[in-house]
C-alpha cells in the first residue's frame, strides 16, 4: 500500500514508529510490517512511501528482499568490510568447487 | 335491477326536482333559488342523457349475461393483470356510486368514509397498473394476433403463396408466439424467397455476380493543400512567439494565462520537465519502488543549471528556431486559405475589395469557394481549356518542349 504520513513541525517519522502505527491500524504483529521508500515532500510536513503487511513472519522471510530483512533485524548480514571480503576471496581462489567454502572459513580461523 | 324499475325511479326524481322548483322555496333563499333556476335545465338534460345511456348499457349487459351463462365466452385463465384491472374498475364504480349517493343525501364527506378510502385505494392500483400494461402491450397484441390467425384458416393463405409449411417454420413467420425479433420477418423477406426462385429458373441455374463499378481504396484520408500536420499544429499552439502575436494582433480573443505551477493545467500546457516528473511519479506509485536519479538526468539538470535557468525557466531562443521552421508551413496554409476565400490571387487588394463589397451589399459572410461549388464555371473552364494545362500530361508535355540546359562537356 501507499502510505501518506502527515507530520507537521517535526522531521520524518522512523520506520519503527510507522510499523507500530500500521500494525495497530491493520491488527497485525509489528514484525510483519515492512516499510520502505519514504520521501519527504518539499517544504516538510508530509512524506509518502510504501508499506507491506504480511500474514506471518515465515511468508515475509520467503518473499522480502534481503536488505529489508536486515533492516528489520531478521536477516543475516555477512561480512561488510571490503578488506575482509577480499581476503576471503583470495583464500578461496586456491580451491575449486565445494572446497572453496571450506577453505574460506578454515583460513579465517 | 330490472329496466322498468330504473325508468320509474328516474321519472320520480325528475318530478321531484321540477316540483320543488314550482313550490314556495324561493322565499327562503332568493340567491339559491336563482342558482337553481339557472342550472335546472342543464340538470334535466344531463339526467335524460344518463337515463338513455343506462338503457343502452343495460341491453348490452343482458346480452353479455346470456353469453356467460351459456358458457360461450371463457372468463377464467386470462391475463391476470387485466383481471385485476377489471375488478379494480368495478370496485371503483360501486364505491363511486355510493359516494355520489352520500353527496346527494347531503351528508358531509369531510371525514374519511370507508368508501372514500376504497376509492383512493382503487385509484392508486389502477394508476400503478397503467405502466405495466404499457410494457405488456406487445405480448398481448401478439397473443391476440395468434388467436385471430388461429381462428382464420391459415392453410388457405399458405396454399396461395406456394410456400410449404417447412419453409415457413424455418423462416419463423408461422410461430406468432415467438416474442423475440425475427429479422426474416422484415419487409421483403418473403418476396425475396419468390424472387430467387424465379431468377434461378431464368438464368438456367448459372450464378451471375452483380455488376458494381470498382472504387479505389485509400487508407489514409486525403490531405488538402492548406492543411497543417498534427505535430505542426501542436507546436504552434505551444510556442511563445505565436502566443505573443495572437495577444497583440487578435484583440477579439481573451487573454490566456498559463496555469503553470498550479496543479490544474491542461496537459498540453505542461513543459517537458513537468511531464517527466509526472511520469516518474506515476511509475513509482504503481510499481511500489523508488527510482534513483540516473546519470543522464543528472547531466541534463546540471547543463540546464549552467545555462542560467533556475528550475522552470525556459530558454526562449531555443524554441525560436523551431518556430521559424514552422513559419513556412503556416505561411503556405494561410495563403491557400486566402486563395480560397478571396479569389485566386489571395492578395491584400482582393481581400479589401471583398470587404468593401460585403459592406455595400450587406451580406457578412466571406465567399469561400470550394472546388466544385459552381458547376457552370467549372464547365466553361474545362471547355475553354484553362484547366487542361494543369494535368500531368500537359505538365510532361511542357517539360519536354522546354529548352534543355546544355552541360559543359557537350557542345
Amino acid at each position: 500500500m501507499i502510505v501518506d504520513v502527515l507530520h507537521p513541525g517535526r522531521p520524518n517519522v522512523s520506520h519503527k514508529e510507522l510499523g507500530d502505527r500500521l500494525s495497530k491500524l491493520y491488527k497485525s504483529s509489528e514484525d510483519c510490517v515492512f516499510t520502505f521508500g519514504f520521501r519527504t515532500a518539499f517544504g516538510g510536513g508530509k512524506s509518502t512511501g510504501f508499506a507491506l503487511i504480511y500474514d506471518s513472519l515465515d511468508e515475509a522471510k520467503k518473499v522480502e528482499p534481503k536488505y529489508r530483512l536486515i533492516r528489520h533485524g531478521i536477516g543475516a548480514k555477512g561480512i561488510i568490510s571490503s578488506k575482509q571480503r577480499k581476503e576471503r576471496k583470495n583464500r578461496a581462489k586456491k580451491f575449486r568447487g565445494t572446497k572453496k567454502a571450506k577453505a574460506a572459513t578454515a583460513g579465517k580461523k | 335491477m330490472t329496466p322498468s324499475k330504473n325508468d320509474e325511479e328516474a321519472e320520480v326524481f325528475l318530478d321531484a326536482v321540477l316540483g320543488d322548483h314550482s313550490a314556495g322555496s324561493e322565499t327562503e333563499n332568493p340567491e339559491l333559488a336563482k342558482l337553481i333556476q339557472a342550472d335546472s335545465p342543464l340538470l334535466v338534460k344531463q339526467i335524460y342523457s344518463i337515463v338513455e345511456s343506462m338503457k343502452s348499457a343495460k341491453e348490452k349487459l343482458m346480452e353479455l349475461q346470456q353469453r356467460i351463462s351459456s358458457n360461450s365466452v371463457p372468463t377464467s385463465k386470462g391475463v391476470s393483470l387485466l383481471e385485476i384491472k377489471l375488478h379494480g374498475l368495478l370496485s371503483y364504480l360501486t364505491n363511486l356510486s355510493f359516494f355520489i349517493l352520500l353527496k346527494l343525501h347531503g351528508q358531509s364527506t369531510s371525514e374519511l368514509h370507508p368508501s372514500v378510502e376504497r376509492l383512493i385505494e382503487m385509484r392508486v392500483i389502477l394508476e400503478k397498473i397503467k405502466p405495466m400494461e404499457v410494457k405488456l402491450k406487445y405480448q398481448i397484441d401478439k397473443v391476440l394476433k395468434a388467436a385471430n390467425d388461429a381462428s382464420n384458416p391459415s392453410a388457405e393463405k399458405n396454399a396461395q403463396r406456394n410456400v410449404s409449411e417447412f419453409d415457413l417454420q424455418n423462416s419463423g413467420v408461422s410461430d406468432p408466439l415467438q416474442f423475440k425479433p425475427n429479422p426474416l420477418n422484415l419487409v421483403g423477406a418473403s418476396t425475396a424467397l419468390d424472387k430467387n426462385a424465379d431468377q434461378s429458373r431464368e438464368d438456367g441455374g448459372v450464378y451471375r455476380p452483380p455488376r458494381i463499378a470498382p472504387v479505389k481504396y485509400s487508407e489514409e484520408p486525403k490531405r488538402r493543400k492548406g492543411d497543417l500536420s498534427a505535430s505542426t499544429r501542436e507546436s504552434l499552439s505551444k510556442s511563445r512567439l505565436f502566443k505573443d502575436m495572437r495577444d497583440t494582433f487578435d484583440t477579439s480573443r481573451p487573454e490566456q494565462v498559463t496555469s503553470h505551477g498550479t496543479g490544474y493545467g491542461v496537459r498540453e500546457l505542461r513543459d517537458s520537465k513537468d511531464e517527466e516528473l509526472a511520469k516518474i511519479e506515476e511509475f513509482e506509485l504503481s510499481n511500489y519502488q523508488r527510482l534513483s536519479a540516473t546519470r543522464d538526468r543528472n547531466k541534463r539538470e546540471k547543463a540546464a543549471m549552467r545555462k542560467g535557468g533556475a528550475a522552470g525557466i525556459v530558454d526562449e531562443m531555443e524554441n525560436l528556431e523551431s518556430d521559424f521552421l514552422q513559419m513556412d508551413a503556416l505561411d503556405r496554409a494561410v495563403s491557400f486559405d486566402n486563395q480560397e476565400r478571396y479569389g485566386s490571387s489571395g492578395s491584400v487588394l482582393a481581400k479589401r475589395n471583398m470587404r468593401a463589397e460585403s459592406f455595400f451589399t450587406g451580406n457578412d459572410e466571406p465567399r469561400k469557394k470550394g472546388k466544385f461549388t459552381d458547376a457552370t464555371e467549372l464547365v466553361t473552364k474545362v471547355a475553354s481549356g484553362a484547366a487542361g494545362k494543369k494535368t500531368a500530361y500537359d505538365k510532361a508535355l511542357r517539360k519536354a518542349s522546354k529548352p534543355r540546359h546544355r552541360t559543359l562537356g557537350k557542345k
